[in-house]
This record gives C-alpha cells, sequence and structure tokens, in this order.
C-alpha cells in the first residue's frame, strides 16, 4: 500500500515541534543540541517560561547576581528577536524586581501578545517569600499589569502573582477560564468584577493575597463558577458566602476565622480543608459544624486533623453521605489551646464500640488515605473500623510520618501489625489492590483471621511502599500456587513461612543495607544474615525462578510468568524508600 | 442531508496492511481526516482507505476513541485508562501513533501522543534523545561545546 517502514524512523519537523512544545521550557532549550536541524525545531516551541531563577541564584554576592541578571535578560532578549514561531500557547515570566526591569517587561509581554498567547504567567514574586506563611502581606506588588494586556482578548488562563491589576479594566477577557492570584491586596469587588466581566471564569484561586476591610460576600449568583481554591491568605472577613450552584471544587487552607459560612454549591465533588496553620481555639467548633454541613454533597473530602478535633471524623462521616475518597492528615500540632471536647467519648472504645455504621462507609467510601500516621492506638482504631466496615472499600494507603526517628517508627509499625482485625477484609466485593504506602498492615499472628482464598484470590496486587516495614510477612492460604514478593529494602526484612502454604517462588531484594539491619528467613531452608552477601544466598531462592540475574526479579516478570502458566497470583511488592532517599 | 448523514450505521475503515474496522460513526468523529471524507459521500456504508495508517495502530486509536466517546465512562476512569494506554507502549509506538495522529488530524490525541513522547525524553541524555529520534550529531565537538555554553543555564 506505499507504506514503508521507514516512513517511521523520519518524524516532519512540525510534528517534532508538537513534541518540543509539550517539555517545559528547559527541556526543550536543551534539545537545541541534539543537531542542527534540532536548534530550529526548539526554537518553534509554543511553550516559553523566561524564568530568573533558572540564570541567577540569589546566594552569590551582588555583583554576581548582577552579571546573572544581565545572562538572563540577554537570553530574554536574543529569543524574542529570533523567534519565528507564529504562534505561542503559553507565555510565563519570572523576575525579580520588576520596577528595574519595566522595559523587559514590555518588551516579553508584546511579544507574547502578538502571538496570540492562551496561558500568560507572571510572576514578579521574590523566592524566599515562599517560606513566609504569616507575614506576606507585607510584600507589596511593585507593578501593575501595563495596560494593554486588557485590551487583548485571547487569554484563556492567567496568573498574576505579585503584579497588581485594575479590576474594573478587565472587561475584555472574553475566553478567560481560570485565574490565580497571588501576593497582592484583593479587594471584593475586584473579585467580583472579574466574575462578572469575564463570563467563562470557570476556575478562581487566590494564594498569599490579603484585604482587612472586606467581608467575603458573593451574594450574587456566579453560575460559571467551578472551582475555588483560597491558599493562605490573610482575608480578615468574618464572612464567606458563595453562591455558585455549580460550584464542584472548593479548596481552604488558611486560619478558621470564618463565622458566617454559607456555600450554596448542591453539585460539590471535592473540597479540601486544612486549618493546620491555626494555632489556637477560640470557640470555632459551631461555626466548623455549620460550614460541614454546607460541604454535605461532596464525593471527596480532604481536611486535616484540627477538624477532627472538633467533631470526630464521625461526625463528617454522617454529614457527608456520598463520600467516595477519604483522605486524612494528620497535622503537627496535638492539642490546641483553650480546646474543650464538647461532648466526652472514650477514644478507646468509640471506633471500637460505639461509632456507628454510617451510610457512605457502608455504600461510597472506596479509598482512605492516612498521612502523617504516628501509630496511637486511636489511630489504629480507626483504621480497623474502616478496614473492617467499608464494604467497598477498595484501597487503603497509610503513610507513616516520615521524620520521626527511627524507633518511632519502628513502633508503629510493630503496632500496626498487632492491629487485629487489619487481615479481615471481608466483603466480596473487595478486590485489585490493598495498596499500603509506608507500611503494612498484614502482621505475623493475624493470619488466622486472613480470610479463606475467595476473598484474597482477587487481590492481584498488593504494592507497599516503605521506608518504615520491618516485618514483610508473607502468607497465603491453601491452594495458592504462587507468590512473589518484590522487595526494595534499606532495612531488615522478615520473611516468614508457614507450614501449608505454598512454596515462595519469587523473592526479589534489591536493596542497600542498612548498617544494622537484620535479615532473617525464617520457615525456608536457611536462616542468614543476608547482607553479607545477598546475591549469593538468594540464589538458591531464586533458582526455580526463569531468568533470575542476581537475584532481581522485576515485579512484572512474575505478573508475566503466571500468566503464562495460568495460574493466579498474588504479588507483594514491597517498595521500600530507596537509599538515596536518605542521602539528601 | 442532516438525516442522511445520521443514517449512516457503521464506518468502515481500511489500514495500510489491508485490516479493516468496522466502527460506528461517533467513534470517528475525532478523526477529521475521516470525518471530512464521510462529508463527501452520502451513503449509507462508507468504506474508508487510511493507507498512512498500519492495522495494529489503529486498533489501538479506535481503542482510544471508544473509551474517550463514552458518555457512561468516569473522568477518573478514562484517565486511569490513558495511564496505562501509555504504559503498554514501546517508543516506536508512540512515534507512530503520533504520525498517525497527524495523518488522521486528531487534535487532542496527537497532543496526548506528543506529551507521552515528550515524558520519555525529559530529563534523559542527550545522548538517549538522540538514539530515541534517530539523530545523528552533525555537530563538531567545538560547536556543540559552544552551544552548551550558549545555553548553559539549560544544561546545570
Amino acid at each position: 500500500m506505499g507504506v514503508s517502514i521507514d516512513m517511521l524512523s523520519w518524524l516532519p519537523d512540525s510534528l517534532l515541534s508538537t513534541i518540543v512544545s509539550s517539555l517545559t521550557f528547559k527541556e526543550a532549550v536543551r534539545t537545541s543540541i541534539l543537531s542542527k536541524n534540532w536548534v530550529n525545531i526548539c526554537k518553534s516551541t509554543t511553550n516559553i517560561e523566561f524564568n530568573e531563577l533558572f540564570f541567577v541564584k540569589y546566594d552569590n554576592s551582588l555583583d554576581i547576581i548582577d552579571a546573572q541578571r544581565r545572562a538572563f535578560s540577554d537570553f530574554t532578549k536574543k529569543w524574542i528577536q529570533n523567534c519565528d514561531q507564529s504562534v505561542i500557547e503559553k507565555f510565563s515570566l519570572s523576575l525579580t524586581l520588576p520596577d528595574i526591569y519595566v522595559q523587559l517587561i514590555d518588551r516579553c509581554l508584546t511579544f507574547a501578545l502578538s502571538k496570540g498567547v492562551k496561558h500568560l504567567e507572571i510572576d514578579f514574586t521574590y523566592p524566599t517569600w515562599m517560606e513566609d506563611n504569616f507575614y506576606y502581606d507585607i510584600y507589596v506588588a511593585m507593578v501593575e499589569l501595563p495596560r494593554y494586556v486588557y485590551a487583548y482578548s485571547g487569554i484563556e488562563s492567567l496568573k498574576l502573582y505579585s503584579c497588581n491589576f485594575i479590576a474594573s479594566e478587565v472587561v475584555n477577557f472574553h475566553s478567560l477560564k481560570e485565574i490565580s492570584l497571588g501576593y497582592m491586596r484583593l479587594r471584593l469587588f475586584a473579585i467580583k468584577a472579574l466574575l462578572t466581566n469575564c463570563k467563562k471564569l470557570e476556575s478562581l484561586s487566590f494564594y498569599k493575597c490579603w484585604n482587612s476591610d472586606d467581608d467575603f460576600d458573593l451574594k450574587e449568583e456566579y453560575l460559571g463558577l467551578k472551582k475555588l481554591v483560597i491558599n493562605r491568605c490573610h482575608f480578615k472577613f468574618n464572612i464567606l458566602r458563595i453562591n455558585a450552584p455549580n460550584l464542584k471544587v472548593f479548596n481552604y487552607h488558611g486560619l478558621m476565622t470564618l463565622f458566617v459560612i454559607d456555600i450554596r454549591s448542591p453539585g460539590l465533588e471535592k473540597v479540601n480543608l486544612d486549618f493546620s496553620l491555626e494555632h489556637g481555639s477560640q470557640g470555632h467548633g459551631h461555626y466548623l459544624y455549620q460550614f460541614l454541613c454546607q460541604l454535605a454533597p461532596a464525593q471527596v473530602l480532604m481536611v486535616c486533623s484540627y477538624l477532627l478535633q472538633f467533631m470526630g471524623i464521625a461526625f463528617m462521616l454522617n454529614s457527608c453521605p456520598k463520600l467516595e475518597h477519604l483522605t486524612i492528615e494528620m497535622c503537627d500540632r496535638k492539642v490546641l489551646l483553650g480546646y474543650e471536647p464538647m461532648f466526652t467519648v472514650d477514644p478507646d472504645t468509640f471506633w471500637v464500640e460505639t461509632a456507628k455504621l454510617y451510610k457512605c462507609v457502608r455504600i461510597n467510601l472506596k479509598e482512605v488515605v492516612i498521612k502523617g500516621f504516628k501509630g496511637t492506638k486511636n489511630e489504629f482504631n480507626v483504621i480497623n473500623y474502616f478496614v473492617v466496615r467499608a464494604r467497598n472499600l477498595k484501597k487503603m494507603s497509610i503513610e507513616i510520618l516520615k521524620d520521626e526517628k527511627v524507633a518511632t517508627r519502628r513502633q508503629a509499625a510493630e503496632l500496626l501489625l498487632m492491629s487485629p482485625k487489619l487481615c479481615a477484609l471481608n466483603g466480596g466485593e473487595q478486590e485489585s489492590s490493598f495498596n499500603c504506602s509506608h507500611n503494612m498492615v498484614f502482621g505475623n499472628e493475624e493470619v488466622k483471621s486472613m480470610p479463606k482464598s475467595t476473598n484474597c484470590a482477587h487481590m492481584l496486587s498488593l504494592t507497599l511502599f516503605s521506608n518504615t516495614i520491618w516485618y514483610v510477612g508473607v502468607w497465603l492460604n491453601d491452594g495458592e500456587p504462587f507468590i512473589g514478593v518484590n522487595v526494595y529494602a534499606p532495612y531488615d526484612v522478615f520473611v516468614k513461612k508457614r507450614d501449608g502454604w505454598p512454596r515462595l517462588e519469587g523473592l526479589c531484594i534489591e536493596s542497600i543495607f542498612h548498617e544494622d539491619a537484620e535479615f532473617l528467613i525464617k520457615g525456608f531452608d536457611v536462616e542468614v544474615d543476608l547482607y553479607e552477601d545477598i546475591e549469593e544466598e538468594f540464589m538458591w531462592f531464586l533458582n526455580d525462578f526463569h531468568g533470575m540475574e542476581n537475584g532481581i526479579l522485576v515485579a512484572n516478570e512474575i505478573v508475566d510468568a503466571a500468566r503464562k502458566k495460568n495460574i493466579e497470583l498474588i504479588l507483594f511488592n514491597v517498595d521500600f524508600d530507596k537509599a538515596y532517599d536518605f542521602e539528601k | 442531508m442532516a438525516a442522511e448523514k445520521s443514517s449512516i450505521k457503521i464506518i468502515t475503515l481500511i489500514a495500510a496492511d489491508g485490516s479493516v474496522f468496522e466502527v460506528e460513526p461517533n467513534i470517528v468523529k475525532e478523526m477529521k481526516t475521516v470525518q471530512s471524507y464521510i462529508d463527501e459521500l452520502d451513503q449509507n456504508t462508507v468504506s474508508i482507505p487510511l493507507p498512512n495508517v498500519f492495522g495494529n495502530d489503529l486498533a489501538m486509536i479506535i481503542e482510544y476513541c471508544k473509551k474517550h466517546a463514552s458518555e457512561e465512562e468516569t473522568k477518573e476512569a478514562k484517565e486511569e485508562f490513558d495511564f496505562e494506554f501509555v504504559k503498554r507502549m514501546k517508543s516506536d509506538d508512540k512515534l507512530r501513533l503520533l504520525q498517525a495522529a497527524s495523518y488522521l488530524n486528531m487534535e487532542s490525541f496527537l497532543q496526548f501522543m506528543a506529551k507521552a513522547i515528550a515524558a520519555e525524553i525529559e530529563n534523559q541524555s542527550v545522548e538517549f534523545v538522540r538514539d530515541y529520534f534517530q539523530i545523528e550529531s552533525d555537530f563538531t565537538p567545538e560547536e556543540e561545546a559552544e552551544l552548551r555554553k550558549e545555553n548553559e543555564w539549560a544544561f546545570k
């Protein structure tokens, strides 16, 4: 049919240009070195990012910084001069000292607008501002968005950080869908003007913005708004009122200063609340309660434990009958000043005895993620509760708090192993993956309560990522013919085999052992201290398995082999953090 | 005219190697090249030769289109599908599918493949990328060193 295979080895420049445009700007520039043809291809990228940070290292002496800034400005000018691409999709400009580089900014923006840019990002923040979570309102924006930008109507998304704009001028942004504002004083009328004048606006994000006088009171109905993000803003408001019936995503990260909360959005899908910046509680309970009531329709709700101190997860579960994904992120602070529980709950028994079977747990809950797990008893109880009660739970991830001491983590891991019901994954619907980060919850002695193969036979993969696991126990019921264990372990690993369970056929150990690591295999033919010579000791173990070299078995090999043999497979994949993760 | 068009039930696509695919009209909506064919013809069954696309590739493209045209699938399910779709492909496949997408004039699939390829060459060595696209360097070592120096910041 006239097609030669050779056609594949040759891609037209237009397609290469499409690929280059999908790369980050830095990566795109790197392709110039491939060949002479690519010098031009890389210039055709439609995704341009001029970022001072690429050039300037701020810890250098002032002279060097000056020279680096000049290099940045020269590069930028040269690129603009040589650019023969007729269209630019995305243009991003990041620099410090915008008041000095006014000309350069003008040049960049006129260039971008003349090429029909759709996604425009302007960021004049200083890198160190990032670290400041509280007093960012001293960083007053030095410049304003140049006037001619307002006349341009082609922008679809706009990001302005530390660059003021005049809200009343924003009348031509007819295609604007997303706007993200940061590091600026933001008045309510400006927000309203944006929402009124940009008919297509769907997403509104604020990052470290501030104002002191207005309430966040959007009484008018905004049908278009689908996503609202308020991240670390010093809005000194007491009222949060949003009338956006089509709002789907709502994120709030900051202080709990809200006293009247009114969100009329029946279609909410994802809500993320984070009050970890809060340092005390002054009777917020009632307002939080109201807040949560309004969020009842959400399907995905992320909260920090600040909230939980007031309500408990139980309350929240009760309020959100459609909840499918639940992420609990433990904050650092454990007890807030002045906090007194509104009703007494015995933490030791609540989840075991008192907790009801909420509708969302019974029917809808599919995924639970717990981050920053510390290993307290109550945490175990909560995990137990979900594992046992949530009938449609497909995925559960537990991440142990990373920066705790090794000993603490070990203790937490051990405690988790003692949890009696974790292995009772009941409910026939459960399948596919039980995914457990930073720890695994299959303990030594719980084998007895491990359900019969009908339940776990469907469990094709168990993936465990961890730098905290010390014990890897592998158990299977009779009749399971095949297990592969894939371990990346900087720590000691304990693999135990019981009589009556089938032969462990594949085990992969890829590890750089921790100095005091101890490696034990019990129940197999040998019991060895493995870190002395892992390869030799393990070869016997892997001999049965085809194509093994250096004791490394890749998980997909096991899966492939199992498929070929047409046998049911349970694959435990334990991915400890790689050794280099600790060297940083 | 509109009524006639909607009466088309099945569209037959013939790949370069002669393999034949029968698909519903909504599957080919994204393929502008095919669509313009259909718009020109007023027949109940349409058979369209695609001499620049191999059967294997066409099968994959149709699979992708089916998933994405389906209204029952959730956004998450589609994302997961995309992830798996890319995962099982070799680099050659990606380059071939990119070309096929370009030939069939499928805007979003083209971007999708370009992104997949970009992800593969990102953060890779110059040698890797040359190998990937089968490029012979026509720079002298001095020229290459100069280029590197010129764009020093990008190579840090």
